[in-house]
């Protein structure tokens, strides 16, 4: 795609490579290491594993229950954040307070006390973000 | 300004608080496990536009030391790794603590971070400055073989499988390529959206792929904490006479440290494994490794820090960072305006003194900070997940929303975040990703700059004894993974190293 993209651009006067150089030899380079690995995976050969990972804990697995629901949910919900977010009727303040509850009521044992607590924390922690970015930073964040 | 100058300036008001905030976020976020000081600078980056450069400089330094740092404590009071350099701590600091004395544990460590950082600093200072004089000769073409080098030792040196290293940098190159060509003006690789044509910012980029794939992750571990162990400042002060006892051992450590911080992509973490099987090998008293050893804290806890200073070293002369830390610092300087890399020197010495300054200052307040307020920090171990997680992920949609006020950056960020968490749980490592995308215009500037200099003539990639150098070294970090596997192959599987450690059943 990037291939057949770049190669439509047109040529710079006084540049021997030009915009579309850099772009077509990347892809055509990662699309040969692609095969190379596939190659690799079809005759048995391992493709290896990153020595150490970046992101602490997402493939470590402990001695403790691991929540894959939790997790893709806590992703979804920030994607709907996103989303509010881009609405711009909805606006930063209720967008936010909505988040932080919804994702702390999902990270924790529903126990009504508790989910209280989250209520009242979502809804100071979004006013404190509103004023302090609006006013004091000035940020359009509607 | 001079480095005297720098150290005078960091002691204004202003210049103060802002460090001294900067190393009590990052012991915090340290002490948190699972948000690292990478997420913490990438979170912070946006902020850093109301800043002037120096203090935006300062207060990430102050962070990233910090953050080393910090992860000291959870390691030694929970047994969890604040930071992912902090895992050998785990081991020894825990049951040092376990057995009465969690003082003693955290103060040796203290002092280790210390030591290790202050003789990263020197190292720092000595080998700064002569290696960006043979680097301020370079030409285009240099640069362009010394990126080129950059991209292929961090994908060899850092990681297991080259081939997936060397994807993700790729991958991260190709990233950068969407939106104006500085150099023609045209626009490219936009396929039809309009919102591309600004490119994709690296801010967003970086914050979804550490911060965005780390709440995730988070949230897939949520049970696996431990009860905390209490602590106060009782043990924390460490006599003149365990200095003497481990002074060896904190030099030694820091030395290992030092090294690997400067060799591209393999960080603070390997640096602390490789200090504690030092220390362990030369011990009188190795069978106390694991179970609350002094010498195996010190070990650990000298190298992670001593790495600091080390890693500021190639980012500083080259403009080439390997690691996390080191991408979102590199990625720091490229957003206000800085050019990383030898130029750096000459152009803007005030932002080099003034990292060399905080540097060293910033390990000094991170020992004031842990010594005095250990009870504090540890108290932010009871902070529930529940409150951090979703706080992560509101800053980082400000974070990446404030760039440009538009939505989109938003998009952009939660989409590399799926991505980092797709490529993570392959096992195909980061950084080169986040080298990639931060130095891909700077190779393509270069070689396009030199060509036109050349008439089009690539000779002197290979003709100039520099640009030539790198370029075979880098050859050579290309084929050196297939000669060593075919080699591998060729003396069959009894030649083979045991994938599981030494130990063999019954053994």
């Amino acid at each position: 795609m990037i291939w057949r993209e770049a190669r439509g651009l047109p040529p710079a006067p006084y540049d021997p490579l030009g915009p579309k150089a850099f772009p077509i030899g990347v892809s055509v380079a990662l699309a040969a290491l692609g095969l190379a690995m596939l190659v690799r995976l079809l005759i048995g050969r391992s493709l290896g594993r990153a020595a150490t990972g970046m992101v602490v804990g997402l493939d470590a697995a402990g001695d403790h229950a691991r929540r894959p629901w939790t997790a893709a949910g806590i992703l979804l919900l920030a994607f709907g954040y996103a989303g509010a977010l881009s609405v711009r009727s909805i606006g930063f303040l209720p967008a936010t307070a909505a988040y932080l509850f919804l994702s702390g009521v999902l990270l924790g044992p529903l126990a009504g006390r508790r989910v209280a607590a989250v209520a009242a924390f979502a809804v100071a922690a979004a006013v404190v973000l509103d004023l302090l970015f609006r006013i004091l930073f000035r940020l359009d964040l509607t | 300004m001079t480095l005297a100058d720098a150290f005078l300036h960091l002691f204004t008001l202003k210049a103060f608080a802002v460090m001294v905030g900067g190393v009590a976020l990052g012991v915090s976020v340290g002490v948190l496990p699972g948000i690292t000081a990478g997420t913490l600078m990438a979170l912070t980056l946006p902020f850093t536009y109301q800043m002037s450069s120096v203090e935006a400089v300062s207060l990430l330094i102050a962070m990233f030391v910090g953050g080393v740092s910090g992860g000291l404590i959870t390691a030694t009071l929970m047994r969890i790794p604040g930071e992912p350099n902090a895992i050998m701590t785990c081991l020894d600091g825990y049951q040092l603590a376990r057995r009465g004395q969690p003082g003693r544990a955290l103060g040796l460590g203290n002092a280790s971070s210390l030591v290790g950082g202050s003789l990263s600093w020197g190292a720092l200072v000595l080998l700064s400055p002569p290696l960006a004089r043979l680097a301020v000769s370079f030409g285009p073409f240099e640069n362009f073989a010394v990126i080129v080098m950059a991209l292929i030792l961090i994908s060899s040196l850092s990681e297991a499988s080259f081939l997936k290293g060397l994807s993700s940098g790729l991958l991260g190159m190709l990233v950068s390529y969407p939106g104006i060509d500085e150099s023609s003006g045209i626009v490219r690789l936009t396929f039809g959206v309009n919102a591309l044509e600004g490119g994709f910012n690296s801010l967003p980029v970086i914050l979804g792929m550490f911060a965005v794939s780390q709440v995730v992750a988070d949230a897939l571990n949520l049970e696996g904490g431990a009860e905390p162990i209490r602590a106060s400042m009782r043990g924390m002060f460490v006599s003149l006479r365990d200095y003497a006892v481990h002074g060896w051992n904190m030099v030694r450590s820091s030395l290992i440290g030092i090294w690997i911080g400067i060799l591209p992509g393999v960080g603070a973490t390997v640096a602390s494994i490789v200090a504690y099987t030092t220390a362990k090998n030369l011990s009188k008293h190795s069978d106390e490794f694991g179970s609350g050893s002094e010498e195996a804290i010190v070990a650990a806890e000298s190298a992670n820090n001593a790495t600091t200073g080390g890693t500021l070293v190639p980012i500083l002369t080259l403009g080439i960072a390997g690691g996390l830390t080191d991408s979102v610092l590199l990625g720091a300087l490229v957003i206000h305006n800085l050019q990383p890399g030898p130029l750096l020197f000459k152009n803007n010495p005030e932002i080099v003194n003034t990292i060399f300054a905080t540097h060293l200052v910033a390990h000094l307040v991170m020992f004031a900070l842990m010594t005095f307020g250990i009870a504090l920090f540890a108290r932010l171990m009871l902070v529930p997940p529940a409150v951090i997680l979703p706080m992560v992920i509101v800053f980082s949609v400000i974070g990446a929303f404030a760039l440009n006020n538009r939505p989109f950056d938003i998009w952009v960020m939660l989409g590399f975040g799926l991505l980092g968490i797709l490529l993570e749980l392959a096992r195909v490592p980061l950084a080169p990703f986040v080298v990639g995308l931060v130095l891909a215009p700077a190779a393509e500037a270069e070689l396009r700059a030199g060509l036109m200099a050349s008439a089009g003539s690539y000779l002197p990639l290979v003709q100039r004894p520099m640009a030539g150098t790198m370029l075979a070294i880098a050859a050579a970090l290309f084929v050196w993974p297939f000669v060593r596997e075919w080699r591998r192959a060729a003396r069959g599987p009894a030649g083979r190293p045991p994938e599981t450690g030494p130990h063999t059943p019954g053994g």
